[in-house]
């Protein structure tokens, strides 16, 4: 592994601090990814912060929010949301990390998410971590990559094992999980106790922010939809990075002024809503721009999203007991992506129809991310499900994080076909 | 050697005489994926044939990917292949463990109703085995287990006695103590059998009725005592790697001059190497045996791998390590790639190469092993 050297990384980031600007022209329609851009930079820019102070830095895979990590008074840097500051800059920004992981030997079919996260970490672009938190979900590529990525950064890794089913038995388990989690960081990371008073606020403060998420999500139930798909990543990122801090929870009531606002004027997101798509997967993450077209061309609009779907519960903090409970049961059944990913095919699916039905969707399109087999490998029973109800599906592969493997114009004129054959009747 | 015939000839068929015969006298039989974490000493407890599922004989996957992609590992692929052509009939149900994404979302079509099964309703479980080990994971797979003992009880309605596990227990660990016999054989300059050889029956003992294989690998290990060895090759050699139910696929590697001494592979060293404690209560016995036994890449313990394969490349003098990886198969991708740097750093000659289930693109893998051979072989 290559000597840490992070002045690359910062000048790329200057770059992307001036994103915003370019959407200033636009800031009415992209008040919120604005929002959302700019609670990334700060993100980020405290990271920096962190690394140049000495402060202790943990990777925390996306699927484990760092409430706890916060609590610890710990910098979490999650390494998939680290990776995507060059791909924000340019969406070829991600190629050059995917190249060297697979230059060093890394399987080219390997998510590219994670290939990202192992080239940086070969060229020395990924701080070196005094710890690693990973999880059993969502996939073999996350739990592959994770045990590379301590190889290659010689970081511990604590492993929380998630079990497979919804049962007590297997949230009992995830909470013996945490409490060994809890226990490991205190002897051989922060040599203290966790404050529980301090998880205590760091939760509150996460609820808040989970309670105006779940507002701004039943809003989006209306029709037409008071605010665009395009939002969920940027909420999804600020969860990843910064639950349980105001960064989060800001953005959050950004996003549901927003939507409120809208909302209360009867008002949707698009002048003229004739298409409602559930996209029930994370975005493509190298076109910025792939739902303003949708919205645009389309006039189609996301009230959801996979990584939109964080079905949280409000954590009781009365407490340490409760709160470990509670994060042990959104870590169960809650986080996106690791919720569908971790256990049987018929969540992502029973998730997915019932997200159909609740936003009143008309059709679902899933851009599927090639490296992403828990889900390419459930698609055939997609497929026929949603035959067998009538929905129309369009499916296509795509590459969320590597332009080069399938290009946006042939999968938006896919969607085009689609949209003109299968919707026709709905969009005329 | 009539032996010899017995236990190499199940590799070449799914449905071998053994299981004929079995069937024919009423006997049911278990399928399950992955030799690695499904207890099969409770199917066999139960009065049942366990069964590794295998796709022998499926010569494309055209059915089967219905429900796959292309980025489906292929092995699922021509499993659902057979399964939709009613290959599979033999079986009176089917256990999966969540091993691999590919598994796990293959065997959510048997759960979903979209495979033939011969019988409804049909015995499916999907066996969930922890990631890691630890106190708590023990006490997860314990109640697994106990549960899985539980579901066999019920749906078969049959009573798997303490005595009955105990049993099955001894009798999978006489197979294990064999087989490590045969493997110990195979520590020689010249080998009494080959690589290939060694492969065939290590699969027979997953395709067989346990007390008739365990007599059969007893007279072949007494005819192998005073068998002329192997000669004539070039370089010894460790095959590494995920599910390989082709014995083809070693016999090429064999005939390119290497001999394959000792492996790292579920039909091979994983299957056998560790035993069931005899004086521990059964089922705390077999949660202890299948949790912290050598492991596959789905668990989170590479370096524990790489210390047991640096090993073996000293006890077997082992000249070079052929890893293989079914593409598409993450857990190996990654595995491979932390291996390819552990033997770089002990200087370990090593070899990774990726192949579909069936044996294909045999030239240039020809010319790969030959290649590899040539650079690490002693003669």
């Amino acid at each position: 592994m290559n000597q840490v050297n992070l002045a690359p990384m910062k000048e790329i980031f200057q770059g992307l601090k001036m994103f915003p600007q370019f959407l200033e022209e636009a800031k009415d329609r992209e008040r919120s990814v604005i929002a959302g851009i700019n609670c990334y930079i700060d993100w980020v820019e405290s990271t920096f912060e962190a690394i140049e102070s000495g402060k202790t830095i943990v990777f925390n895979q996306f699927t484990f929010f760092p409430e706890l990590l916060h609590a610890f008074g710990l910098h979490p840097l999650c390494p998939e949301a680290w990776s995507v500051i060059p791909l924000y800059a340019d969406p070829m920004g991600g190629t050059e990390p995917i190249d060297v992981a697979e230059n060093d030997g890394v399987h080219p079919e390997l998510c590219s998410s994670f290939k990202f996260n192992i080239g940086e970490a070969i060229r020395g672009r990924l701080p070196i971590p005094s710890l690693i938190v990973a999880t059993s979900s969502p996939c073999d590529s996350a739990r592959s990559s994770y045990q590379a990525l301590a190889k290659v950064t010689r970081a511990p890794m604590f492993f929380v094992d998630e079990g497979y089913w919804d049962t007590e038995e297997d949230t009992a388990y995830i909470e013996s999980e945490l409490r060994r989690l809890i226990s490991y960081i205190e002897t051989e990371i922060t040599h203290k106790k966790l404050d529980y008073d301090r998880l205590k606020e760091v939760i509150e403060e996460s609820n808040k922010a989970v309670e105006y998420f779940l507002e701004a999500n039943e809003l989006r139930k209306l029709i037409p939809c008071p605010e665009s798909g395009k939002t969920f990543i940027y909420s999804f990122m600020a969860f990843m990075t910064s639950a349980g801090l105001p960064r989060c929870t800001a953005l959050q009531k950004e996003i549901l002024d927003e939507t409120r606002e809208r909302a209360s004027l009867g008002k949707g997101v698009i002048s003229e809503e004739k298409l409602r798509c559930i996209w029930f997967y994370t975005p493509i993450a190298w076109d910025y721009f792939l739902i303003n077209w949708l919205e645009d061309e389309w006039n189609m609009v996301i009230p959801m999203t996979m990584d939109g779907y964080y079905v949280a519960k409000i954590i009781d903090t009365s407490s340490p007991e409760t709160m470990i409970r509670g994060i042990a049961e959104r870590l169960q059944s809650s986080i996106p992506m690791g919720r569908q990913g971790r256990g049987p095919a018929d969540i992502w699916i029973d998730d997915m129809l019932r997200v159909y039905d609740e936003y009143y969707g008309d059709c679902i399109i899933l851009g599927g991310h090639y490296g992403c087999k828990w889900l390419k490998n459930a698609c055939g029973l997609v497929r026929e499900t949603c035959r067998e109800m009538g929905i129309p599906l369009y499916m296509f592969d795509v590459d969320i994080f590597d332009p080069r493997v399938v290009s946006a114009e042939s999968y938006r004129q896919k969607i085009a076909d689609f949209v003109t054959t299968v919707m026709s009747p709905s969009i005329s | 050697m009539k032996a010899t015939d017995e236990l190499l000839a199940p590799a070449d068929t799914l449905l071998n005489p053994s299981i004929e015969e079995w069937k024919k006298a009423g006997g049911k039989v278990i399928g399950y994926f992955c030799t690695d974490y499904v207890p099969e000493e409770m199917i066999s407890a139960a009065g049942m044939l366990p069964f590794r599922m295998r796709a022998t004989g499926s010569t494309g996957t055209e059915k089967g990917d219905k429900y796959a992609h292309s980025t489906t590992c292929s092995f699922v692929r021509h499993i659902f292949d057979m399964a939709l052509r009613d290959k599979y009939s033999f079986l009176d149900g089917l256990i999966a463990p969540n091993s691999c994404d590919h598994i796990r979302r293959g065997f959510d079509a048997w759960r979903r109703g979209k495979m033939p099964t011969p019988t409804s309703p049909y015995y499916l479980r999907l066996f969930v085995v922890p990631f890691k080990y630890g106190d708590g994971a023990f006490d997860y797979l314990k109640r697994e287990i106990l549960n899985f003992q539980k579901s066999l009880e019920d749906h078969f309605q049959v009573k798997i006695t303490k005595e009955a596990l105990q049993k099955a227990i001894k009798e999978a660990n006489e197979t294990r103590r064999l087989l490590k016999g045969l493997y110990q054989l195979r520590k020689k300059e010249k080998p009494p059998i080959t690589g290939e050889l060694a492969h065939r029956i290590v699969l027979a003992s997953t395709a067989m009725p346990r007390d008739k294989y365990n007599k059969l690998l007893r007279d072949l290990l007494n005819d192998l005592q005073d068998k002329e060895g192997v000669d004539g090759y070039s370089a010894r050699l460790m095959l590494v790697g995920g599910v390989l139910d082709d014995p083809d696929y070693v016999k090429l590697i064999e005939d390119q001059g290497g001999l394959v001494v000792t492996d790292y592979l579920c039909y091979g060293t994983r299957h056998f190497e560790d035993l069931v404690d005899e004086s521990m209560e059964p089922v705390e016995a077999l949660t202890k045996r299948y949790l912290e036994r050598l492991s596959c890449p789905r668990m989170m313990d590479h370096d524990r791998r790489f210390e047991y394969i640096k090993g073996k490349v000293q006890e077997f003098k082992v000249d070079g390590i052929v890893c293989h990886r079914l593409m598409f198969c993450d857990s190996w991708g990654g595995e491979s790639w932390m291996l390819r740097q552990d033997t770089k750093d002990a200087s370990i000659p090593f070899l990774g190469v990726e192949r579909e289930y069936r044996l294909g693109a045999v030239e240039q893998l020809r010319t790969r092993i030959q290649a590899f051979i040539e650079t690490v072989g002693r003669r």
